[in-house]
């Protein structure tokens, strides 16, 4: 038993909003505007005033009923239901955050849905071009121009698209909004340009001395930036070595695929486990091809014992594994077995579905 | 999860008296219990039970038993800290007590048993509710759980109306009274609670969870009336009677009783005949944080979690407020908190409140609760967040032993991927994967747990401890592979290297048994040289040290050339004398020397390369030591005054990180030893070079740190002795590296931040120097060692600065406060009469004034502190022995009075042309109106106020 006293101490107001900055300090107090300036805070009856630049994010103390709710939803993959729960929320909006946040996170709820269904991309379109037209110079609209981007391109229109991300990079760079805001905006422009079959292109973008690689990996090295923005930028990193591999397996195959994540791997240490992970199921998939099926599951069994990778890639490696225990007569462990994992433990991935498919239901 | 806790309706079992049963057996049912309570031997205890059963003839002997085989169990039930191995423990008891009452026992056990059975009945309706809540129980084993309760709520309710009806009837009322306490109250309170959790189990909204709640309300409120409202049990009943409504969906209901509990549960002093005892405090805030965390279930299950929010906030303060101890639902509040500060992205301030809980609830299913909490702040923290890994292997170790593999699972890798870059992977990867690997097995992803083990023997092959456990967990696997497909020669070669991991690194290998006794001597040495460091040499801590390594070197030099631990023994005797130079420097050249043989002798000769996995490791992990430490062995040397070995320093580490790239923290350490070097010998372009290059590689902001504050310290030093742009331009420079420094260090001290202001604002960075001096009194005004006088020196530095920087009403408020803290502080005193009044300085040649408060008030209060001031001018004159008109301050002090005079007259017209009045009658005492004392700005000044109207 214990008195709380000392407890306390270390548990801050939960109640106020606050702002993390990209030193890694941070402001507390209630929120009152955001714009590409300035994040307004009160405190009392003082202002604090912090230029955008400075901000990395900002987090809310309270949260409307309706918000988390629909955060609890969209989580779930529930879209229709976290839509409406932000439209309650931006409707019954009190505090001046929720209206604007709830609808751009109701856009970005559509884009989520129409990667399982291509007919929300016009509607996720529309939500977007909303919330530019009404909050132009919002704090939030770089993030949710890159959304309307994303979502130009799934409706086909990859021209625009890339055009309206050179202009979140222009946007980021003139306002100085910081690096990782020009890298995620490069790195989704990458990856349009290989959703749109134009993979030399987006290889050229990410490639060589003034490619997006070698840029974020000087970005994530250099002490100009804080911590936190290097953690960021770091992880945009990883998204990119991954892209690139997709992009060459694209343009060469998976040989030439192989040989770049061989090149790649060869210095685990330095590797984050998302990419090392990418790269191992590659290798395992190259294995398979030249009928080394043993070899294939040992190197994806690698990736769902050993690498704490995301979402998206543990559940590939789950299935992938399923499929090669099928192959190798369920020896030693049954396919159906992975399948169920990943149906178990991520059942809104993109790999669910085709592991449904796998067990017949 | 609610459990009952109050302790006041909990009743012991009283053995059976004599009589109830032979000595022998007695005897025999005694002991059963014995190993239980007192040594947990459980299984022991029942065997000594049904040994018995087996010999025991009579119905009493036969109950007696029946009875201690229930007390067992209810005691094992008790014991067990993991929610699934709890219920099937009370499901286990409940069925012992049902054997027994249908063994026809006497009419004073059966009544002991009865009310026994209706409490472990209703605790296996708390297990059984929240891990279903949990969703940890499903498909077929949920529909079995779910009978297995019905059954037991139905023999339990059973007794407890049996034991009700026979009290209502008891017409004696020395009986009645006699048997209130021990039998009707449990047995009223027991009863409802089966019926709450029976409710619980079906699902919201059903005609059963509504009328097993209603049930469970009318029993609640007639006890509460009974035991008295106001009464400790009277408060539970009411905490559970809003359980009820809640599960109800009555929300308001429910509101209304955990409110009256929270906010009536300590009666006022007025309520009161006398003060209430500290076990009744303590009791009655137990059943208030209850309250709390059943208000916010509640409001979360109402779809409020903002309320919910609040509550936990509410609770906080008034723990805080009123300093009550902590029971399993406060702790759980706390957790919820830290839940927040996790999506508030505070992942260490969440980790430390799950830790403290976690501490303070070792035995208890709280601990993994804790442990869940930690994980999710551990897994959405940025991946350069500093987290101790002892919470996180802690955390998972404990997961795993508590059989829950899915957290174990995602905790070990978790883990993993933290561990990269560090120094302290070999502390953890052996044992980490040997947990990963038992964990897969567990969870029947044997294929997984044997590549776990191959790569936890792998990565770590000379981690004694973990390395045979990880070969032998890898081989067992293995064979079961092989022998499910013999001829698959991928198979056949993973069982073939597992059982080459075995075999090297087997228990009874002599070398590794050595090694071990050797590391041990060697961890024991590093130790006594701990408690020796500061002592005199001639000591007997420092000769016990020193005795230490004499042994840790003849242990390590007993392992053979053919040895696969070789090379690890010869860096470590090589260790040891480099920790033994830190009391006899010659030790440390020798340590040099031994290092410089290893690597440039042994490492480049092809025979002694190493043939194995676990020699390869060895030779990975003893080559960057060796040559880490040697520029360390030469460092040591070099500090101890040795100024030519700083040139040993930097060739040493001379393309170290290129060597070893993936060693980030031996390659900054060394490029911060090689900054030291340059500085030493006093190359600040090639120690600066070095900087630069230290930042190209991504370090860690200790390294910063250390490399910048290096170069300041320095380039402070040189300063002293520079005059004119070679001053300011090292100036400049040291300011730039103590901003490093500062930015990067963990915890900046407010001394170092002073410093770098005051250059600023002698370098004319006035801005930034506000900035510094405003950051140092938000960040900094809680510590101890920022004291009153520190904290003087830097609001009186703010606002000069904010003075110089014509700010004069930004500095009112500091400028108020220090008049009130240090009213006779000359200084205080002069930036007051600035701010008040304002003041005019000379830019460009012409007269500026600058704009200070500029009220009635603020000159009179001017004028009053400029009387002081001139008196104390003219004191500091007289103690000085010169004349006040000869004196600085005092021209001073009569400049500001004729300003203020000047201001004064534009909101007064009684004060209009005073200040030319007073001029005039200056210039008749002193011509040229003191330019010549204060100089020409001065004098400028004087004439121009001379001629204002």
């Amino acid at each position: 038993m214990l008195f709380l006293a000392p407890f306390l101490l270390a548990v801050p107001f939960l109640a106020q909003d606050r702002v993390l900055k990209t030193d890694g300090s941070s402001e507390v107090g209630t929120f009152a505007s955001a714009t590409l300036e300035t994040v307004l805070l009160r405190r009392g009856k003082k202002e604090v005033s912090i230029p955008s630049g400075d901000v990395l994010r900002i987090t809310f103390g309270k949260k409307p009923d309706a918000f988390v709710v629909a955060e609890a939803f969209l989580a779930k993959s529930e879209f229709q239901n976290a839509i409406h729960q932000f439209e309650v929320a931006a409707e019954n909006a009190k505090a001046p955050w929720v209206a604007p946040m709830a609808e751009l996170r109701g856009a970005e709820a559509l884009l989520a849905w129409s990667a399982h269904d291509a007919n929300r991309a016009e509607e996720a379109l529309s939500a977007f071009t909303k919330w530019t037209a009404t909050h132009p110079d919002h704090f939030w609209a770089p993030q949710a121009r890159i959304g309307q981007a994303k979502a130009t391109a799934l409706s086909g229109d990859l021209d625009s698209a890339t055009r309206q991300l050179q202009e979140v990079v222009d946007l980021a760079f003139n306002q100085k909004l910081g690096p990782h805001l020009e890298g995620l905006a490069k790195l989704t422009r990458c990856q349009i340009y290989l959703q749109a079959n134009q993979a030399t292109l987006a290889r050229q973008r990410l490639e060589g001395a003034g490619g997006l690689i070698t840029t974020l990996q000087d970005q994530s090295s250099d002490t100009q930036y804080a911590a936190s923005v290097r953690d960021l930028l770091t992880k945009q990193l990883a998204n990119a070595q991954v892209l690139l591999g997709d992009v060459i397996e694209r343009i060469d195959g998976l040989s030439g695929a192989q040989r770049y994540w061989k090149g790649l791997l060869a210095h685990p240490g330095v590797l984050s486990p998302d990419v090392e992970a990418a790269g191992t199921i590659v290798l395992a998939l190259a294995a398979q091809e030249a009928g080394k099926l043993r070899e294939a599951q040992f190197l994806l069994a690698k990736v769902t014992a050993t690498l704490p990778s995301g979402p998206d890639i543990q559940a590939r490696a789950l299935f992938r594994l399923g499929e090669i225990c099928e192959k190798l007569d369920n020896n030693p462990a049954p396919g159906r077995f992975y399948y169920q994992e990943v149906l178990t433990n991520y059942p809104t991935s993109t790999w669910a579905s085709q592991a449904r498919r796998k067990l017949g239901l | 999860m609610i459990v009952f806790q109050a302790g006041i309706l909990l009743f012991t079992l009283f053995l059976p008296q004599e009589g109830e049963g032979s000595a022998s057996i007695q005897k025999e049912a005694n002991f059963a219990l014995a190993l239980t309570l007192e040594l947990g031997f459980d299984n022991f205890a029942e065997q000594v039970i049904e040994s018995s059963l087996k010999n025991a003839t009579g119905q009493e002997d036969r109950g007696l038993l029946l009875l201690r085989r229930c007390e067992v169990r209810k005691v094992i039930s008790g014991r067990s800290a993991d929610a699934t191995e709890r219920m099937n423990a009370l499901h286990s008891a409940g069925t012992a007590y049902m054997e027994f009452l249908n063994s026809d026992p006497s009419t004073s056990l059966k009544t002991q048993a009865q009310t026994a059975l209706g409490e472990i009945a209703f605790q296996f309706g708390a297990s059984l509710t929240q891990l279903l809540a949990d969703g940890k129980i499903l498909g077929e084993e949920k529909a079995a759980k779910l009978a297995e309760a019905e059954v037991l709520f139905t023999e339990a309710l059973s007794g407890l109306n049996d034991l009700i009806r026979w009290w209502n009837a008891i017409s004696d009322e020395e009986e009645r009274d006699s048997s209130r306490f021990a039998t009707f109250y449990p047995a009223s309170f027991y009863k409802a609670l089966i019926y709450y959790y029976w409710a619980l189990i079906y699902e919201p909204g059903t005609i059963e969870r509504s009328e097993n709640a209603e049930n469970a309300l009318r029993q609640l409120e007639d006890f509460a009336i009974l035991v008295g409202e106001m009464s400790r049990a009277g408060l539970m009943a009411y905490k559970h009677m809003g359980d009820c409504y809640a599960a109800m969906e009555a929300w308001e209901d429910a509101e209304v009783f955990f409110m009256h509990v929270i906010d009536n549960g300590i009666p006022d002093e007025s309520q009161l005949d006398g003060p209430l005892s500290p076990r009744e405090i303590t009791q009655r805030f137990e059943a208030i944080q209850d309250s709390y965390l059943g208000l916010t279930k509640m409001y979360l299950e109402a779809g409020q979690p903002s309320a919910a929010a609040q509550v936990s906030q509410d609770f906080q303060a008034r723990a805080k407020k009123e300093g009550f101890k902590v029971n399993h639902s406060g702790y759980r509040l706390l957790l919820s908190s830290a839940d927040g500060l996790i999506l508030n992205g505070q992942y260490s301030e969440a980790i430390a409140v799950a830790q403290k809980v976690a501490d303070a609830n070792e035995q208890s299913l709280l601990r993994l609760e804790a442990n869940e909490v930690m994980a999710r702040a551990i897994a959405a923290a940025p991946s350069n967040a500093m987290i101790d890994f002892n919470v996180l292997y802690g955390a998972a170790e404990g997961a795993y032993h508590k059989k829950d593999y899915r957290s174990a699972f995602n905790g070990f890798r978790l883990l993993l991927g933290r561990l990269s870059h560090s120094t302290k992977a070999d502390d953890y990867l052996g044992k980490t994967y040997y947990y990963l690997g038992r964990t897969l097995t567990k969870m029947d992803r044997r294929l997984e747990g044997a590549v776990a083990h191959q790569r936890g023997y792998e990565l770590a092959p000379t981690d004694e401890e973990w390395a045979s456990r990880n070969a032998k967990g890898w081989r067992t696997l293995a064979e079961t592979f092989r022998t499910s497909a013999p001829d698959d020669a991928v198979l056949s070669m993973f069982y073939d290297n597992a059982l080459r991991a075995e075999t090297a690194s087997g228990e009874t290998t002599p070398d590794i048994a050595l090694m071990r006794a050797a590391k041990s001597d060697y961890n024991n040495a590093k130790q006594a040289a701990k408690q020796a460091i500061g002592k005199d040499l001639s000591s007997q801590e420092v000769r016990k040290a020193v005795t230490a390594f004499q042994k840790s070197i003849a242990s390590f030099q007993r392992i053979e050339k053919n040895s696969s631990s070789y090379e690890d023994a010869y860096v470590k005797i090589a260790l040891s004398h480099f920790h033994w130079g830190d009391f006899d420097l010659s030790q440390a050249k020798k340590a040099a020397e031994l290092f410089t043989e290893y690597l440039d002798v042994w490492v480049p000769n092809p025979e002694n390369n190493p043939m194995d996995a676990k020699g390869r490791k060895v030779r990975k992990d003893s080559l960057v030591r060796a040559d880490f430490y040697r520029g360390r062995a030469y460092r040591k040397v070099a500090r101890a005054g040795d100024l030519t070995a700083w040139n040993q320093v930097i060739q040493a580490y001379e393309g170290f990180p290129q060597r070893y790239p993936d060693q980030t923290d031996f390659s900054n350490a060394s490029m911060t030893y090689r900054i030291e070097g340059f500085i030493a010998l006093d190359q600040r372009r090639n120690a600066e070079a070095e900087y630069d290059a230290l930042l190209a590689t991504k370090p860690k902001a200790i390294w910063v740190n250390s490399g910048s504050f290096s170069i300041y310290r320095y380039l402070s030093a040189k300063m002293d002795s520079a005059e004119g742009e070679q001053n300011e331009e090292l100036k400049r420079a040291s300011a730039t590296y103590l901003h490093s420094a500062n930015t990067h260090a963990a915890k900046p001290k407010w001394q170092n931040i002073v410093t770098e202001a005051r250059y600023r604002h002698e370098l004319g960075e006035l801005a930034t120097t506000t900035k510094l001096f405003e950051g140092v009194l938000a960040r900094f005004g809680d510590e101890p060692t920022f004291d009153m006088n520190a904290r003087f020196f830097v609001e009186m530095e703010l606002v000069d600065t904010y003075l110089e920087q014509d700010q004069a009403g930004i500095a009112g408020p500091i400028i108020n406060k220090l008049l009130e803290q240090k009213p006779k502080s000359l200084r205080v005193k002069s930036a007051a009469i600035k701010v008040k009044a304002g003041f005019p300085v000379i830019r460009m040649r012409q007269v500026v004034e600058i704009p200070g408060e500029g009220t009635a008030e603020a000159y009179e209060k001017s004028g009053s502190i400029i009387a002081e001031l001139l008196l104390l001018a003219e004191a500091s004159a007289n103690n000085a022995e010169v004349n006040k008109w000869l004196f600085e301050g005092f021209w001073e002090a009569k400049l500001q009075q004729a300003y203020l005079l000047y201001r004064w007259g534009k909101i007064d017209s009684s004060y209009k042309g005073k200040h030319t009045s007073l001029i005039s009658s200056i210039r008749l005492l002193a011509p040229d109106l003191g330019e010549s004392i204060a100089g020409p700005d001065h004098g400028q000044i004087f004439r121009w106020l001379e001629i204002q109207p």
